[in-house]
């Protein structure tokens, strides 16, 4: 009964920093081992301290209306959330970077596919209507397909920031 | 008892009783516990806080009877914070009296 409430509520005090969550296992050990010499029984002993989930949360609600002990287990979070942070921001480099390269790459493509009929036209100053046909029907159909990439790079710009978005929020529950 | 209203009040009950003389958690609990209705395990959280606030030291005495003993002693800060807790409670107590005494002449003069 005993040994099952002090493993029990120390289960509960996982919260607390190792030091403190001992002094605690200390206090209730001295509070049963008084008891048990006063000659009560250990039962009615235990059972009038509470159970241990009344008592975690009586800890949780002392430690969190008073700010200054919050120290300790703030620290680690905070240590984690450092961590997090600087982890998500390597991510995000380094995926936006990549993407950038891409966009560089693609738009180059694009480029110069809607620039052919431009020099389509040079063609047929130089050489004659009839002699640049191939030229003509290959620069039409490249205008047209960088305009395909134009408007599908538009709606892949919408998807990128949800991914975006979807990194800076990652992990943010652990903190 | 509303539950926030007795905390408060637990507060100051425990502040007073080891004012009088330092006191060890089981007297301490078995003290209150006779004169107010509590899971005598919530007693050591609060122990534990106004003890962190820098309101009790502890000290631990060997016990002739029994298991060594962690004694709270009330510190001049501790003593401070009663005093503002006493007066802040009475001047609750007085607003209160005040509603509740308007309250009885309204009844009266029905």
């Amino acid at each position: 009964m005993k040994e099952n409430f002090l493993s029990e509520l120390e289960k509960r005090l996982s919260f607390l920093p190792e030091n403190e969550k001992r002094e605690i296992i200390k206090d209730f050990n001295e509070h049963i081992q008084i008891g048990k010499y006063l000659g009560k029984d250990l039962n009615t002993v235990i059972k009038s301290l509470g159970s241990p989930e009344e008592i975690a949360n009586e800890l949780i609600a002392e430690y969190s209306s008073y700010s200054p002990i919050n120290y300790t287990t703030h620290d680690k979070l905070s240590l984690k959330f450092i961590v997090l942070n600087y982890l998500k921001l390597m991510i995000l480099s380094t995926f936006n970077v990549f993407l950038l390269l891409v966009y560089l790459f693609v738009w180059s493509f694009i480029l110069a596919f809607l620039l052919s009929p431009v020099i389509a036209l040079f063609f047929i100053y130089y050489n004659g209507f009839s002699q640049s046909l191939f030229f003509i029907f290959v620069s039409m159909t490249l205008f047209n397909i960088a305009l395909l990439i134009f408007r599908l790079i538009k709606n892949f710009n919408r998807y990128l920031l949800d991914i975006n978005r979807k990194i800076v929020k990652l992990g943010t529950y652990i903190c | 008892m509303n539950a926030q209203l007795k905390k408060g009040l637990l507060e100051i009950c425990v502040l007073i009783m080891i004012e009088n003389s330092d006191k060890y958690g089981y007297e301490l609990a078995s003290n209150i516990s006779s004169k107010i209705e509590i899971a005598e395990g919530t007693l050591y959280p609060l122990l534990s806080r106004l003890t962190k606030q820098g309101y009790f030291e502890t000290y631990i005495l060997e016990s002739n009877e029994g298991p060594p003993r962690k004694y709270y002693r009330i510190t001049q800060k501790g003593l401070d914070y009663l005093n503002q807790l006493i007066k802040e409670w009475e001047e609750i107590s007085e607003s209160i009296n005040y509603f509740i005494n308007l309250r009885e002449k309204r009844r009266e003069s029905l």
